[in-house]
């Protein structure tokens, strides 16, 4: 049993958790952050990529249309790294009411939402895949955003400020002392091991499982889940963020995100954060709706669908929600101390990847306040490590990078251009879970889906000694489960010829399903039973 | 030009049945898109390795008794002796062409592959039969820093861990004879085996690290045309056996059988067009009488009196499913069978389950004419071998090159005998 101590716990890996960490580690706080999991595998992972500039909520969440935009200006200063400044445009297509520009535009102004109208033959001439029969067209400051990238940034500057990021570390118990939390106890799933941490402050930042962390402190939180799926599809088919002009729906957006783009999403309230199916009717829907703006869209290929758990809070004055598209998109802190008397614990939900820093400024202002202490919070000054610059991130950075080296190393992931060497140390930092190493590299998220690089991928962990060969084995067909999970529900046309090739790969050649194992039934049966996938495949 | 038969598709189904029309005296053309699964498979010949996850020891024998279990599989509608006989004429061929193949299909041999798994074969080429594991003398596995698509270390750990009980160890070497290169391709790397100061440098590398009576295995890429004359001169150099282990496409001992193919059929008078498609068929009544070959933004027609379609299964773009999960036969809008209801499931939740749409394909009678749903032949000229066929999954199974070569000698012959 490790015992460790600490100022501020947080609990939850996501963005609004390495927020809070990095605030926290920034005003000169000891800081520790648990996930259960790797970072950013709830919903900061599996989310579209879009940095919202407010737009879609103007008419319908002018609250969160604000926070949005405050956020979006700030994020392109402090992340500029993560973020691809596309741009982004609301279009009115056929289907579309045209009475809502009016309110669009208005809603824009009232929010400090910058917005200029473009003629359809401007916008076509930069979006020449749109559905000509658009009919209005506006521009916003939208853009896409690396969750990714900003959750491991937000992570590293926390280390860098001496704070401790603990992945795989699960809450068993909140450690309550009358009316005090003082701290947790964490099952570290990765060796057993039990792990107490006694902390002056806890705050619980776990999106759409705060309720159930916050139950272990005897409260009651309801946070309602609202599943979103989305598909990314194997082409940028625009090259800015296009959005639907009307009330936010499903199927509305489309965010072209590093090589591919994303169309999304619905919102479907689902009993369990952890467990709900991908229908082959939502898909077929968003290829539908996928169509209307981007003519052609069914044949394009789809590359991979996966799903999110939105945490919506829902506050016991709201009652029975039915619609989880009406609760507002706008974050909530619960001030147990204030509210339940309970001491020593606050709660952070809802909101929205953009808002994070926001968040968890809130969060550690009110923190500050019950540790009775000022401490300015700096994190909308002080920019992520490789954002100093604040140069934007761009489509050809990865080739570009490469270009300057092109002889001097393998070249692993051809799709995603991953070389030896950055992999060997993706290894060195997150150790051989080859589903850990795509979310950190981006391993096997290309058009090949993996069917060359994780072949090699898993040869080399083996060879520099980062897993044996028993482990190396269940990487291997764990991923490839996974990775089913993902392109399953998109078996059709060139995708599935490329599932076809990579099977002939995988059984045909290497043949993996008769892998010497010590489980033979995990080799070669193991459906997870959530279909909650795996995705972003963004 | 009038020919006797068309071929279209270029894997080994579609080769193999264009070298037998040739030898039977027809004039043969074969078309086709691009290279066939030659260059993405192992080089090795599948009959019949596992079935219902079983592995299969006898082929021969498990194939006669599939007919039973599964009616559908294509196995069950092709004569034993097609198998036998199809088998008997690949390996005369490739001796013919200096590519010589060993094993029998009576019993398969067990190859490790390049993840040390133990697979199932029924006949390999020379250059991979030392690597039968059923032979208990160890093994060591040689890979190259430079060469990513081999990494001996976790094949040898793996082989280490089978119920077979296999010695095996890795050696991983540079090849700093290569200029400059940390990322060397299959094919530079196989080319590269057929120079001999490169194979004199490495084998003066590697033969200190081996030990008496170790039997040596390779990545799969000892030379592409020379790959006899390299194996033999290595083992002399290193005083051991040597085999190769098939890796990642493109697959040098796939393109090692689709050069020789070609070159027999071009010397034997056949024409080969590779790489342009076929996208059209003219039928009358239940006769093809042409098809069309797009190039240069025009159609140009060829004439046969026999067609023989092996465009492939799914991969290959000789079947088709589209988004609303409706599956067709693109060339000759062929009926196809085993297509899940929209109402049923296409696949499974696990990546290694049952998947209803795996066996999809054309059913043929055992002329090898395709057949409507209810059983009769929709094109009377037309026969269907290969990939394209329904009832398999060959992926899984590894079964593919048994069925594609059966079903093209099986169908070759009936074009042979029905015109005596």
């Amino acid at each position: 049993m490790t015992s460790l101590t600490t100022e501020i716990l947080v609990i939850g890996g996501g963005s609004t958790g390495v927020g809070i960490a990095r605030d926290a580690a920034l005003r000169g706080f000891k800081t520790i952050l648990l996930d259960r999991s790797d970072l950013a595998t709830g919903t900061t992972g599996r989310y579209h990529g879009l940095l919202h500039s407010g737009g879609r909520y103007v008419v319908k969440d002018p609250v969160s249309a604000k926070e949005c935009i405050e956020e979006n200006v700030i994020l392109r200063r402090i992340a500029a790294d993560c973020i691809e400044d596309t741009g982004g445009l609301f279009v009115e297509t056929e289907h579309d009411d045209p009475s809502y520009a009016a309110e669009f535009v208005a809603g824009c102004k009232k929010a400090g939402i910058p917005v200029e109208e473009w003629t359809v033959a401007q916008t076509l001439k930069r979006e020449p895949r749109l559905n000509p029969r658009i009919r209005r067209s506006f521009w916003v400051p939208d853009a896409a955003i690396d969750s990714w990238k900003t959750v491991w940034a937000n992570a590293r500057d926390v280390q860098a400020h001496g704070g401790q990021v603990l992945p795989y570390h699960k809450i068993i118990r909140l450690i309550r002392e009358n009316d005090t939390v003082k701290g947790a106890l964490a099952l570290n799933t990765r060796t057993g091991e039990e792990v107490t941490i006694h902390a002056d402050f806890t705050l619980n930042a776990s999106g759409a499982w705060a309720g159930q962390i916050a139950e272990m402190a005897g409260l009651k939180v309801t946070v309602l889940a609202g599943k979103g799926i989305m598909i990314a599809m194997n082409h940028r088919l625009t090259q800015m963020v296009v959005n639907r002009l009307k009330r936010p729906a499903d199927g509305d957006i489309l965010v072209p995100i590093r090589t591919v783009c994303v169309i999304g999403t619905t919102d479907v309230r689902v009993p369990d954060p952890d467990h709900w199916p991908i229908e082959a009717e939502e898909v077929q829907f968003m290829l539908e709706e996928g169509e209307k703006l981007v003519p052609g869209f069914r044949e394009a290929r789809a590359l991979r669908v996966w799903g999110g758990v939105r945490p919506l809070y829902q506050p016991p004055t709201l009652g029975n929600v039915s619609d989880t598209r009406d609760v507002s998109r706008t974050y909530t802190l619960l001030d147990h101390p204030q509210t339940d008397g309970v001491q020593g614990f606050l709660t952070m939900t809802g909101g929205k990847f953009t808002t994070y820093r926001q968040m968890a400024e809130v969060a550690m202002d009110a923190a500050c306040r019950y540790l009775k202490t000022e401490r300015p919070c700096t994190t909308a000054t002080q920019a992520l490590p490789d954002s100093v610059e604040q140069k934007f991130y761009w489509l050809g950075a990865r080739l570009a990078h490469r270009e300057k080296d092109l002889h001097g190393d393998q070249l692993i992931c051809e799709c995603e251009l991953i070389t030896r060497q950055r992999l060997l140390e993706a290894f060195q930092q997150k150790g051989a879970d080859l589903d850990d190493i795509r979310r950190t590299v981006r391993l096997g998220m290309g058009p090949c889906q993996g069917g060359f690089c994780i072949y090699r991928a898993a040869g080399l962990s083996h060879q520099a000694q980062f897993s044996d060969s028993q482990t190396t084995n269940h990487a291997l067909l764990r991923f490839l489960q996974e990775r089913w999970k993902g392109v399953q529900p998109l078996m059709w046309g060139d995708q599935l010829r490329q599932a076809r090739l990579d099977d002939w790969i995988f059984q045909g050649i290497l043949d993996v399903e008769h892998l010497p194992m010590n489980d033979r039934r995990e080799a070669t049966n193991n459906p997870s039973q959530s279909s909650a996938v795996h995705g972003h495949s963004s | 030009m009038n020919y006797d038969s068309i071929v279209i598709g270029a894997g080994y189904a579609g080769l193999m049945t264009a070298y037998s029309l040739m030898r039977g005296g027809q004039k043969v053309l074969v078309l086709a898109k691009g290279y066939g699964r030659t260059h993405l498979a192992t080089g090795m010949i599948d009959v019949l390795g596992y079935v219902d996850g079983e592995r299969v020891t006898r082929p021969l024998e498990a194939v006669a008794r599939l007919r039973t279990p599964q009616p559908g599989h294509p196995y069950a509608r092709l004569a034993p002796e097609s198998l036998r006989a199809a088998m008997a004429l690949f390996l005369n061929v490739m001796s013919e062409a200096g590519y010589v193949f060993a094993g029998s299909i009576d019993e398969n041999l067990l190859l490790p592959t390049a993840v040390g798994a133990v697979r199932p074969v029924a006949l390999v080429p020379q250059t991979m039969v030392a690597g039968d594991v059923r032979e208990k003398t160890p093994l060591v596995i040689v890979g190259f820093e430079n060469f990513k698509d081999f990494y001996p270390e976790l094949i040898a750990a793996n082989l280490a861990r089978n119920p077979l009980s296999i010695t095996a160890r890795a050696i991983t070497l540079s090849l700093p004879t290569l200029e400059n290169d940390a990322d060397v391709a299959p094919m530079i790397l196989a080319r590269a085996f057929e120079r001999a100061e490169f194979r004199r440098k490495l084998a003066a590398q590697l033969k200190p690290h081996l030990k008496a009576g170790e039997r040596v295995g390779f990545p799969a890429v000892l030379g592409v045309d020379k790959a006899p004359e390299v194996l033999t001169d290595l083992q002399t150099h290193l005083g051991a056996r040597i085999f190769e282990i098939p890796t990642l496409p493109p697959s040098i001992p796939g393109l090692r059988i689709c050069r020789a193919l070609e070159r027999l059929l071009r010397q034997g008078g056949a024409r080969v067009q590779i790489g342009h498609p076929v996208v059209e068929g003219r039928v009358s009544g239940a006769r093809v009488e042409a098809v069309a070959v797009k190039s240069a933004a025009r159609l140009k027609w060829y004439a046969a009196r026999n067609f023989i379609l092996a465009t492939g299964g799914v991969a290959a773009h000789g079947l088709e499913v589209d988004s609303a999960g409706a599956v067709r036969e693109p060339l000759f809008n062929l009926p196809v069978a085993n297509v899940p209801a929209p109402s049923q499931p296409r696949f499974a939740a696990a990546y290694f389950g049952e998947h209803p749409l795996s066996k999809i394909g054309v059913n043929t009678d055992s002329e090898m004419r395709p057949l409507s749903v209810d059983g009769r032949p929709v094109l009377e000229n037309l026969r269907v071998c290969g990939a394209l066929l329904a009832g398999a999954e060959p992926w899984k199974e590894k079964s593919g090159e048994g069925i594609s070569l059966a079903s093209a000698y099986q169908a070759a012959q009936v074009i042979l005998e029905s015109r005596k």
